[in-house]
């Protein structure tokens, strides 16, 4: 999205995070939970890729 | 989660325990926005074993012969890691007693009611928790005055008192 001022910028944010606090609200349990899950899948693999990136490095 | 649960179901059904209800972050999600955890904390009323020992030994081999596999302190179904939690104190005790009973997919469970998960936060007492007990009480997740009996019941007014003070900030 374009913006032209401070001020489109900052209504652009409050707008999206309104928005993604009525998504989660809006959710059920089951929904909520998977999320969870993916946020743990995402965490390993960025675990895992930090650890090969250190591993190279060695 | 699925498998967790009907394993959780079964081993109520074959007497290995009385009663369990999911507290923690995953019965906390039942009300909440989804916060981060990596396990499901299944609170348990335990059979005291012969002499008055308390053992989590027959849940976790039950659990086992269900298809979970026992990792550290967990025993994992699929993706999820399952934590029992014994009845170590009263107000666990009133919170698996006073559940609500509910459905994930289809599958009944039980979860701490939205009081209850606060006052367990509020006595857990980790930085984690009061953030928690902050964000039940933020989102209007939670009866004030209900809550505010179960936290005298408990003697857990002051840890009550700073978690609000999260809320209404310095």
């Amino acid at each position: 999205m374009r913006t032209n001022s401070d001020k489109e910028k900052m209504a652009y944010i409050v707008a999206a995070k309104a928005s993604f606090r009525i998504d989660q609200k809006n959710k059920s349990w089951e929904q909520r939970v998977q999320a969870i899950a993916r946020m743990n899948s995402a965490d390993k693999l960025a675990k895992a890729a930090m650890l090969n990136s250190t591993n190279r490095q060695k | 989660m699925q498998a967790a649960l009907r394993a959780l179901n079964q081993i109520v059904a074959d007497k290995v325990i009385d009663q369990y209800a999911i507290g923690g972050a995953i019965g906390a999600s039942f009300y909440l926005d989804a916060m981060q955890t990596e396990d499901i904390d299944a609170f348990v009323f335990l059979h005291p074993a012969p002499g008055g020992l308390l053992s989590l030994t027959p849940i976790y081999d039950a659990l086992v012969a269900l298809g979970g596999t026992i990792e550290r302190e967990y025993v994992r179904f699929a993706e999820w890691p399952v934590q029992i939690l014994p009845d170590a104190n009263d107000l666990i005790r009133e919170s698996i007693r006073m559940a609500n009973k509910v459905e994930y997919d289809g599958i009944p469970t039980r979860v701490f009611t939205a009081e209850h998960l606060c006052a367990v936060a509020l006595q857990t007492g980790r930085t984690k928790d009061y953030l928690r007990a902050a964000m039940f009480m933020e989102q209007g997740g939670v009866d004030l005055e209900r809550l505010g009996e179960i936290v005298k019941r408990h003697g857990l007014t002051d840890r009550f008192s700073r978690a609000q003070s999260i809320i209404k900030g310095p």
